[in-house]
């Protein structure tokens, strides 16, 4: 098994109703205790919507507050899948697609 | 949902919406009114913050104080990433230590914060509409999609008025607090008003989304409540007893299928009991000092509706009574309608009619399809079948619920029958 990094990026819940909100997080819950259930849940963070960009040691550069909703990496989640194609299953039954597209990574680990 | 499973645990229905109101009502209080839209993005990221952290690590024993934990957390870091530009930084920012910050935090008072914020929502600068719509938004917890559909206008209406009154508030044109002494009839006058206006939204309209409507008056009941803790005023628990005795018919109002059921047919033995107790015991409340307000007698009506052991055994000229009275005090067409009905169960449909016939000249009233339906009703009682349906047909026209279109098709259908 590898582990593979998905990224939720361009949340649009500036927008939601917090009845919305709610509905989203019952559909990422069951989601997320699949995943659990299947024991593919390495980790799992909300990111807060600002922050730094280093561009090299003169160059720092503040991160937000967003202009565009669909800047915003929202949160990440690691999961162990087979491969690639397992990994992007995964992503693709997770609810929050429907409001954010998913960054799907390998994290790279040493052979052997 | 993941019923029982202990790592993910059960959330209350609507906890997200119903914490909203509290979570921007106590961080708008720090940063002041004209602030309100940076509470509002604060409250919106503590709720992104709860979907994503709760996902992993279950929902917290408590998750309202998380929340409020949460959203405290980043309107402290707000405060310390503008710095001194925002009023909040002055004012917390007089005491450097992280402690002390949290300290201001603590002291507020959620149902203080609640009432403030009652009070500048319902703000008699703000008009009426963009009141509601703002009430709905900020003391509700609805977006602007459930504003519209609440208020049965379009999201672009209901963003109008948003906009609008946020327009008054980040100028700094309203007050975050609640007014004292002379001000205080005149401001709770209009929080009373504006809160009827929400009963109403949900209560008189049978079209549109039910369920929401319904929520709609149970929301205003949640905030009258709320105000009758602190302020304690005869006219405030007027509004709560009138409120508490429709709402106690809300079962019997509507048939199988959704059908219109009325008044004289209606189930009494489904009213609710509790909700009757209750609204009386806020009328007593209501009766101290001498100043009768149209809360007061609207209030007198529902009760004595609800308390009759039949419907033929209504106090019906107590309660005509009452509507003069009331019409003395807001004269208004609708009022003397309602008159003219009482006066047909007292001294029958011709008295009634002609009672009626010189509203029909009021302009109020012109596209009022009640007032034709009523009309109708008492030509059928007086045995003109024809000067019934030419009325109905009318009523017929001019409604634009489904309901009661069926309602007055139905009766049309009887008629010719």
């Amino acid at each position: 098994m590898s582990e593979f990094m998905l990224l939720m990026k361009g949340d649009d819940s500036a927008d939601a109703s917090p009845e919305e909100m709610q509905g989203r997080m019952q559909g990422y819950m069951a989601w997320m205790q699949k995943m659990t259930g299947e024991g593919r849940l390495v980790a799992g963070q909300p990111l807060e919507p600002r922050g730094v960009r280093i561009v090299d040691a003169e160059t720092v550069i503040t991160d937000g507050p967003f202009l565009e909703p669909k800047e915003i990496i929202g949160g990440y989640v690691i999961v162990k899948a087979k491969d690639l194609d397992e990994a992007i299953n995964i992503a693709m039954g997770c609810p929050l697609l429907h409001h954010c597209e998913i960054f799907v990574r390998p994290v790279f680990s040493m052979p052997g | 949902m993941s019923e029982g499973s202990p790592d993910v645990g059960v959330l209350v229905d609507h906890l997200f919406r119903s914490e909203y109101p509290k979570l921007v009502a106590v961080l708008t209080r720090h940063f002041g009114f004209e602030n309100l839209a940076v509470a509002e993005d604060l409250v919106q990221e503590t709720l992104v913050a709860a979907m994503h952290h709760w996902s992993v690590n279950g929902v917290p024993d408590v998750p309202a104080a998380w929340l409020m934990a949460v959203a405290k957390r980043k309107a402290l870091n707000h405060v310390k990433r503008t710095g001194r530009k925002q009023r909040a930084h002055d004012r917390i920012g007089r005491e450097p230590a992280a402690e002390q910050q949290a300290e201001v935090f603590l002291e507020s008072d959620l149902e203080d914060s609640m009432l403030r914020m009652i009070f500048a929502c319902c703000h008699p600068d703000l008009a009426p509409p963009d009141r509601l719509a703002l009430v709905l938004k900020i003391l509700c917890g609805f977006g602007s999609a459930e504003v519209a559909r609440a208020l049965l206008i379009g999201e672009e209406a209901a963003n109008k008025r948003l906009y609008r009154a946020r327009k008054l508030i980040s100028d700094g044109g309203i007050a975050l607090e609640a007014p004292g002494g002379a001000e205080l009839d005149g401001r709770l006058g209009a929080v009373l008003q504006s809160l009827y206006l929400l009963y109403n939204e949900g209560y008189s309209a049978t079209g549109g989304d039910e369920l929401i409507r319904k929520d709609l008056c149970l929301e205003a009941m949640r905030l009258c409540r709320l105000l009758t803790l602190r302020f304690s005023q005869p006219p405030v628990h007027a509004l709560m007893a009138l409120m508490c005795f429709h709402t106690a018919r809300f079962d019997s109002r509507l048939g199988n299928g959704g059908t219109v059921v009325l008044f004289h047919e209606q189930d009494r033995s489904t009213w609710n009991t509790d909700l009757i107790r209750a609204g009386m015991w806020q009328l007593s409340e209501a009766a101290q000092g001498d100043a009768v307000s149209r809360w007061h007698l609207e209030a007198s009506i529902a009760a004595m509706h609800c308390t009759a052991p039949s419907y033929a055994q209504t106090d019906w000229s107590g309660i005509r009574g009452m509507y003069r009275q009331l019409n003395a005090l807001h004269p208004n067409p609708v009022l003397r309608l309602n008159v003219a009905i009482i006066t047909a169960e007292i001294e029958g449909p011709e008295v009634a009619i002609s009672q009626i016939e010189p509203l029909r000249g009021e302009r109020k009233l012109a596209r009022y399809p009640l007032l034709y339906a009523t009309l109708g009703e008492l030509h059928r009682r007086a045995g003109r079948a024809g000067d019934a349906c030419l009325n109905l047909e009318k009523a017929l026209a001019l409604t634009s619920s489904s309901r009661e279109r069926a309602f007055y098709q139905e009766r049309l259908a009887a008629l010719s029958a």
